[in-house]
């Protein structure tokens, strides 16, 4: 007799990505699917219970995240560990008003370190606890935010998004790892709209 | 999160002659305490009297707990016989050294398997768990409590003795009977490493010790003389391997260890056995809602530590097990046997073992 599907917990994870029109109007849904949560997050938290990466709790935490452009090839396993096509400057994250804040540090990738990647950051206020063993995490692509993406001159839409835990070995310099992602339908983003990606981990 | 155990089972020559594995329930505690950390403000840290909050211990495993069915725990000591009526000659029974006349135990008996595991479990057993004789409700914790060191202090006095269900610091007696016909047929006093290390709290946390050691195959490997060890599986604790992690290799993966010898194996088996085991990490968050603030160190006598249930294992067979070779006794489980090396004989101050190793994997 076989107990497993009680015996573990699976953390998982679900994403939902709106579309709010700029003046006004109704929220679309564009997107509302489950994640994946990939090794980084076991890796991480084995740091966290060996306490032998940073004494400090907030390291952990999933304070950043990542979006791409080149989520369409990319085949949703545990195994990954980076994106496909992140954007690579601030000003493709935040646009000309830089509403977005956004950090440089260096990605803990599958074998060696990544330099000076560029994150966005989800504010603390936008860390919801749910409910006892689930957190939301609600990150802003406001108007300003992502829009015209080119890449060879050819535009190119919005397709994966990662979330990363901050800072789990304690380096002085920030190194972050990631611990979920998800690629999903093709977004062109533009000024007249902006993307709330609401984020639940389950634990 | 998911994990399994293996209890190993070695005799007084650290042969190892028994293995029990499988694999244990993750329990919501864990998960309460993760998120815990997970949305605690990183604006603390600017609070010179708060900043210890963002200790990352605060939020991880600090201890493992023993225990068996609850209605183990209706009962004293340890049965010599099935058969024989509960009188001080004829239950094999526990007295201290220096204590008790007139303290009269009846016995624990039988294959005291306990409640299924459930996922939303707080305690090893929900039920009761108070010892008849301690009125008072502290004994009730769910699991075997290490009453007998504290008995000047835990408000249970003389009832200690019938909670159990770890030796003190200085040693206690077990007497031995023969269930048949009475007779005594071997004493001896037993001590606990635990407590002489002050690694046991009154309600029978046995605390952790971080180290380096590697998780080996051998019995030295595991020090008696210490409580809960964490070791990695597969990567050294100094420094956590992040390369290679893509694969499914096993990496992300933490191994909790104990070994109970000595008093600590005999005395729980003179209990009733143990059945059931517990990790437990701290509850930051009660602690500051009851005005404890960190750090939160581990002190034996006046733990104020609050503890979250992590996972836990229920297992059909008793971890202190030991089948008595002679012929009227054997094959009695919890009935007689014999955790002493040489009982009948001069003694050799060994015991039995039982080894237990805990990987989480995450």
């Amino acid at each position: 007799m076989s107990l497993n599907f009680v015996e573990q917990r699976n953390i998982t994870g679900h994403l939902q990505i709106a579309r709010i029109p700029k003046h006004g109007g109704q929220e679309e849904i564009v997107f509302d699917d489950h994640n994946i949560i990939v090794s980084g997050m076991g890796v991480g938290l084995s740091i966290l219970y060996s306490l032998s990466g940073s004494s400090n709790i907030t390291d952990f935490q999933f304070d950043r995240f990542q979006i791409g452009i080149s989520g369409a090839g990319v085949t949703e396993a545990s195994s990954v560990y980076e994106l496909s096509g992140p954007l690579v400057t601030s000003e493709e994250y935040a646009g000309t008003a830089g509403g977005l804040i956004t950090v440089s540090s260096t990605q803990i990738a599958n074998g060696s370190d990544k330099s000076n990647q560029v994150f966005g950051m989800i504010p603390f206020s936008h860390v919801t606890r749910v409910n006892d063993t689930s957190v939301r995490y609600t990150i802003v692509l406001d108007e300003d935010s992502a829009n015209n993406i080119q890449r060879s001159s050819v535009d190119r839409p919005l397709n994966e998004i990662g979330l990363f835990m901050k800072n789990p070995q304690g380096r002085s310099s920030d190194g972050s790892l990631l611990v979920a992602y998800r690629k999903f339908s093709d977004i062109t983003k533009a000024s007249d709209f902006a993307l709330v990606f609401r984020w639940t981990i389950n634990f | 999160m998911r994990g399994e155990l293996l209890v190993t089972l070695y005799d007084e020559d650290d042969n190892a002659i028994n293995s029990i594995e499988g694999t244990n329930m993750v329990c919501v505690g864990g998960a309460e305490v993760l998120v815990d950390g997970l949305t605690v403000s990183p604006s603390l840290s600017g609070i010179a009297t708060a900043s210890a909050v963002l200790d990352t211990s605060n939020y991880t495993i600090h201890g493992i707990s023993f225990g068996k069915g609850y209605d183990g725990y209706d009962s004293y000591a340890h049965a010599s016989s099935v058969s024989s009526s509960w009188s001080v000659t004829g239950a094999t029974f526990v007295n201290t050294v220096n204590v008790v006349s007139g303290f009269n135990p009846t016995a624990v008996e039988g294959v005291l398997i306990p409640t299924f595991p459930h996922p939303d479990d707080r305690r090893l057993q929900a039920a009761s768990t108070r010892s008849p004789i301690a009125s008072a409700t502290i004994s009730d914790v769910g699991h075997n409590m290490n009453a007998i060191e504290f008995s000047a202090t835990n408000g249970l006095g003389i009832s200690s003795l019938g909670v159990g269900c770890f030796p003190p610091s200085g040693g206690i007696h077990l007497y031995y009977v023969t269930g048949t016909s009475n007779d005594f047929v071997m004493s001896a006093t037993f001590e606990s490493n635990f407590n002489k290390n002050h690694l046991m709290d009154p309600s029978g946390i046995l605390t952790m010790t971080v180290t380096s050691i590697s998780e080996g195959g051998s019995l030295a490997d595991f020090p008696h003389n210490q409580g809960l060890y964490m070791t990695s599986h597969k990567m050294g604790l100094s420094s956590i391997d992040v390369t290679g992690f893509s694969g499914t290799d096993g990496k992300g993966q933490i191994g909790y260890n104990v070994v109970l010898s000595g008093g600590d194996f005999a005395l729980p088996n003179a209990y009733g056995g143990i059945y059931t085991l517990g990790l437990w990490c701290i509850d930051t968050k009660a602690m500051l809602a009851a005005g404890i603030t960190p750090p939160f160190s581990f002190t034996a006598l006046n733990n104020n530590r609050l503890y979250k249930l992590f996972a836990k294992k229920v297992f059909t067979k008793d971890l202190t097990f030991t089948q008595d070779n002679a012929s009227d006794k054997a094959g009695l489980i919890n009935t007689f046997s014999t955790p002493y090396g040489n009982p009948f004989g001069s003694g050799s101050g060994k015991t039995f073992k039982s080894k237990i190793q805990w990987r989480i994997s995450f």
